[in-house]
Formats: structure tokens, sequence, C-alpha cells
């Protein structure tokens, strides 16, 4: 009879440790879908935050310039 | 009678049954330990075969960051697509399909499976698009399947270029820091054995053979900013001048860290398909020149260490030329009597020379030796030429004074960013650095602090009253050393072929900033030094101490709006610069 249950316990448990390895694998692909967009909006951000494209937009929409040496106020704190 | 012996008939029966059963039990025995024992090994490993598979875990290639984080190098997985050629041979009519969705032709895909028919596995292709995995995916073709693999981008694309280098398709680096690195940056694949069902899902995790390792992130010495600047300036002035190259190396001299390092022409990383060796040769360190006149402040550094000369020491260099065995060194003009900060704000060959004949030749060597001359400057760049500086023992009157203005000698850009660092370190000389320096390098003292600070302090004539005008900062004091040097060519120096060099730090009392331009061969008429690469320096130099937040030494009129009208800078040329 104990012999007949721990065989039982044994078969649940293993079905059991299946379905959350399917999990658990599932959990894996979902981790690595999240590391590419990562990736992805990383090198989008860098795309669009390319300094070239910064200084463009800076001088030739906004009209900013670099401000010279003698505009630039050290302030000591 | 009959009855007995019907009953031994029946008896004999009853025998000859059971000893048919014993003898089928006894070779169902039999096999059954035929199978166990003697077979065992080999069906254990076909049965196996049918459900346990061994797959392979991909592994990341590390991020390479800037000094303040920013990426400069990172890997996202892409698919590759393959093929199984004995199903695909089976299915020819999904061919055209498969060709137009991987953007190949027919003929192409006979080429590569008909040959590999008996083969499990081949490259269709490799890193295909996010589209082209969306469309094969819905498609199921036959003997086709989709493999995660690792691609690498650069978001500074051309602007770092060199520095960083390159990836092959799988996943190596092949230049710069990708191949110097590597072996950290490289990720070790892991291998797991697991239970697959009949549609290939895993479904048990066996046992983990080897765990997979990302690579290590790498932080470098080099600052995006400031090495965009240099960038876009360098480039710029390549250009302007129809010049065939251009290099330019920022180093911070009390660490010996790379903040820039750039050259022209570039390439871009993310997309090499014609790449010719012109392009991706890290100039900076695989390129070696006769560093002419700006080798003179280490002469008079040799000089202030032997003692025998200040800085007002008066040298005569008239007539504009002199004899050395049968050669001459000359002047650009008579300078007549000039002390030795004057030797280096009008650039005198005659007057470099007549020092160095005085100097001991031991003592000459023993200083451009240590400042790194003929050394590696241990930057751990792959290719780096480190330049020639002969014995000492060997040498005649003729090279030692044609030493003294840069002749006869060869350096690389690093090398000479390093000797200019000695003079900016107050006499030290550092090992270079392209990656963050957590703890500090062995360093060497080479000048006194002494020599160090003056020939610092004469070099700042060069800029306020001598051939180094254009690489004035306003708000600093900058101290540098322009030359032009004339090619060396198999058939000795060319005659109109240049190269035009700065070399300078600022702010002068305390460097915090070292840098060497070199633009070979200008073709736009202008050719000095002090016209082609001075400007560069200044206009980098403006805003690398801008982003740097460096304290500027001199009190600025806010009318004075001189580096308005020199560092106008056109927004073509940073249109130039995309990734």
């Amino acid at each position: 009879m104990g012999v007949f249950l721990t065989a039982m316990e044994v078969v649940l448990h293993r079905h059991q440790s299946r379905e959350l390895f399917l999990v658990l694998q599932e959990l894996r692909l979902q981790q690595n879908d999240l590391d590419r967009e990562w990736g992805q909006l990383l090198l989008e951000q860098g795309t669009w935050g390319t300094h070239g494209r910064i200084e463009e937009i800076a001088r030739n929409k906004l009209n900013m310039t670099v401000p010279l040496a003698a505009e630039i106020f050290r302030v000591r704190s | 009678m009959s009855s007995s012996s019907s009953y031994t008939g029946s008896e004999f029966r009853i025998k000859l049954a059971l000893a048919v059963f014993v003898i089928f039990a006894a070779v169902l025995i039999w096999r059954a330990m035929n199978l166990q024992l003697t077979n065992r090994e080999f069906l254990q490993e076909h049965g196996d075969a049918r459900y346990l598979r061994v797959v392979t875990t991909p592994a990341h290639r590390g991020m390479i960051t800037d000094r303040n984080g920013e990426p400069l190098a990172i890997s996202t997985p892409v698919q590759s697509v393959w093929g199984q050629p004995r199903i695909m041979a089976q299915h020819r009519e999904s061919w055209l399909r498969l060709a137009a969705l991987i953007d190949t032709t027919t003929d192409h895909l006979d080429a590569l499976i008909l040959p590999r028919i008996g083969r499990e596995f081949v490259y269709l292709k490799r890193h295909a698009s996010r589209q082209m995995v969306v469309e094969l995916k819905q498609a199921k073709l036959p003997g086709v399947g989709l493999l995660e693999e690792q691609r690498r981008y650069y978001p500074a694309g051309e602007v770092t270029a060199h520095t960083l280098g390159f990836t092959n398709v799988d996943d190596a680096g092949q230049e710069g820091i990708e191949l110097a690195f590597n072996s950290t940056l490289r990720g070790k694949k892991g291998s797991l054995k697991v239970i697959k069902d009949r549609l290939g899902r895993t479904i048990e995790h066996v046992e983990q053979i080897k765990a997979a390792q990302s690579g290590q992130d790498l932080k470098l010495s080099i600052d995006k900013r400031i090495q965009y600047i240099a960038y876009r300036e360098l480039k710029a002035a390549v250009q302007a001048h129809d010049a065939e190259a251009g290099s330019m190396v920022i180093v911070n001299p009390n660490t010996g860290e790379v903040l820039a390092l750039v050259n022209q022409p570039s390439f871009n990383p993310n997309n090499r398909g014609d790449l010719k060796g012109e392009h991706y040769r890290n100039r900076a360190v695989t390129d070696i020149f006769e560093p002419g006149s700006t080798v003179k402040p280490i002469t008079i550094a040799a000089a202030l260490e032997a003692g025998r000369y200040a800085h007002d020491t008066t040298v005569s260099t008239g007539p504009g030329y002199f004899k050395v065995g049968r050669h001459v060194v000359s002047d650009l003009k008579n300078f007549g009597k000039v002390d030795v900060t004057g030797v280096l704000t009008k650039s005198s060959n005659v007057g470099a020379s007549k020092i160095a004949l005085s100097l001991e030749p031991d003592l000459m060597w023993s200083i451009f030796n240590g400042v790194g001359f003929g050394m590696s400057s241990e930057v751990g760049l792959p290719g780096e030429s480190i330049g020639h500086l002969s014995d000492p023992g060997n040498w005649r009157d003729i090279e030692r004074a044609t030493m003294a203005f840069g002749y006869g000698l060869s350096v690389n850009a690093m090398q000479l960013a390093r000797a200019y660092s000695v003079l900016a370190a107050d006499g030290i000389r550092r090992p270079l650095s392209i990656t963050e320096l957590k703890t500090p390098l062995p360093i060497q003292r080479v000048l006194s602090v002494e020599t160090a600070r003056t020939v610092r302090q004469m070099l700042t004539r060069v800029v306020t009253e001598g051939t180094g005008r254009a690489a004035a900062v306003s708000g600093y004091h900058v101290a540098g050393k322009t030359g032009t040097v004339h090619k060396s060519t198999t058939r000795g120096y060319a005659e109109d072929r240049y190269l035009s060099l700065f070399a300078g730090m600022l702010p002068a009392a305390r460097p915090e900033l070292v840098a060497v331009v070199v633009i070979d061969e200008p073709k736009s008429g202008e050719h000095y030094g002090g016209r082609v690469a001075a400007p560069i320096f200044a206009r980098v130099m403006h805003e690398a101490a801008r982003i740097l937040g460096l304290t500027p030494e001199i009190q600025l009129d806010v009318n004075n709006d001189r580096y308005r009208l020199t560092a106008g800078v056109n927004s073509d040329q940073m249109a130039g610069v995309k990734p």
C-alpha cells in the first residue's frame, strides 16, 4: 500500500515538474524577446540621439549656438 | 492395458506441451537477457535519440560603452535561416517561394543545396531581417528552420569605427577593441540536455552540460562627446584641405586614458559592403611618420636636463644654415641670434641641431626613449607600429643633427601624444589606456618637474607669438608645437608632399588634455602645420574644455569674438556624420 502511494506521488510530481518546466521555458522565451526589444530600443535611442543629428537640429531648427568662452560664467559654490 | 497405454499417451502429450512452453520461456528469457545485457548500450542510445536532444544556449557578447556608459557596441539577437538539404530536396516546388522570401534566386539555392544533399544543416541566410522572419514563420516551408544568433550594432557608426573595430558574422572580433578584447567580450555558449515531445517543445531539462556565460561589458576611456567633436572637425578639415588622410588623438595626461581616437578616411561598421584596407586602418596606431618639428620640445627638454641650457640661453642660428659633414641643415630664413625659447617659437632647425650636437648622444637617446619613442604606447590596440629610434652607438653627427628636428626617427600619433603627455604630466610617463582605468598603471619619471614646466612655458610662446597662433583657445593658455614634414618616399624626401602636424596641451599650467593632429598630404595649397593642423586643435579643444568643464585660466572680455571668426562650423560638415 505504502509503495503504491509513493509511486503515485512520484508520478504526480514528475508531471508537475514537467508542467512547471514548460512555464519556465515560456518565461525564458519571453525574457529573450524582452532582451531583444531592449537592444533594439537602445539602438533606436542611439540612432535618434546621434550627435550629428542633435547638432543639426539644435543649430538649424532651434537656432542654438555654442556659447563663446567669454559667455560662460563659472558659479563658485 | 489399453487404458494404461492411453494414460501414458496423455501423460506424454502433457509433458510435450510443458516442454514446448519451457522452451518458449527459455527463448524469451534468453532474448530478454540478450537485449538487456549485451545490446543494452546500443538500444538505450537509440531510444534516447528519439526524444533526448542536446541544445546549445546562445551567449551574449558584452556591450562596449564609453566612459560615461553610453553604448558604443550592442549585440542584439537576430534570426538566421537554415535548411535540411535532404528534406528540402524532396520539396523542390517550394524553392521558388523560399528564394523570394530570403531575397535570392533559385539558381543560388541550387548551388547552395544540391552539393550538400547528404548533410543535415546548411545556412540559407545569415542575419535575416525581421520582416523575413515573420513571413518565413507563416510560410512553414519543409526543411527550413530559424536559428537565433547575435548581430553587432554600432550606434555611433563611423565616428568610433576604427577604435572599436568590428566582428565577423560569427561574432568574433576582427579589428580594434573587438579584436583586442575578444576574450573578455565573447560569451561562452552553453549546452543543455533536454527531452522534447513530438512537436519539438522542450518538456524536461535533463541536465546542464555547460552553462552559457555572457561576455563581460567593457567600459572604454573614450568620451563619446569629445570623440564626436574630434571626428567632425577632422573630417571637415581633411575635406577642406583635400588631404589623403588624417588622425587625431586626445589623451588625459594625468591618467594616460585616451579620450578620443579618430581617423580619416573612415567607414560605417554597420554596413561594411565594400570595405578596403585603407578605410579600416586605425592610422593613429598603425601608421608611422617622421615627427619633424614636433620633437623639438623633446630635444630642448634633453638640453635642459643636461644642465647646459636655460630658457634664455642664446643660440646663434645665423646665417640660416650650417654644414654637418657633407649635409646642410637649413631654416626657412636667417633668424640670427635667438634664445632657446626662440628656437621653438620660430621652429629653427639650425638652432635645434646645434643644441643636439652639443649634447651627449646617450643622454639625448635616453630622453627620446624615455618619452616613449621606439617603444609601444601600450594602448593595446591591434596592429600598432612602434616606429624607429636607432641606437645611439651608431649615430653619426648628421643623424644627431636631423634627429633634433624630427627626421631619422619615426613614431605613430599615439606615441607622439604620449611624449607630449610626459611634458604635460610634469615629466612622468604613463602607459596609455583605451579602457577606463580603475587603478592607476605603473608610472616612470623621465624628466624633472622643472624641465617639464619650463618646456611647457616655452611652448605657450609658440602659440602666443610663434608658428602655432592658430591653435589658441580662448580662456586657456595653450602649449604646443607645429610640425610640417616632407614625406619620405622611396626616392628620398618628396618636395611637394607634406604631413601637417600639431601637438599640444591645455591648460598649460596644469594640463588636462593633450592632443595630436596629423593631416596627411593636404593639397589645398596650405601645408604648414600651423595653418592646417593647429586650427583643428583649437576647435576641438575649445569644445572639449567646455564639455569637461575645465576652469578657464584667463578672464575673458565678453566682447572678444575672435573665436567666433575662427570656429565657424557649417552644417554641411555635420550632416556628413551619420551612423
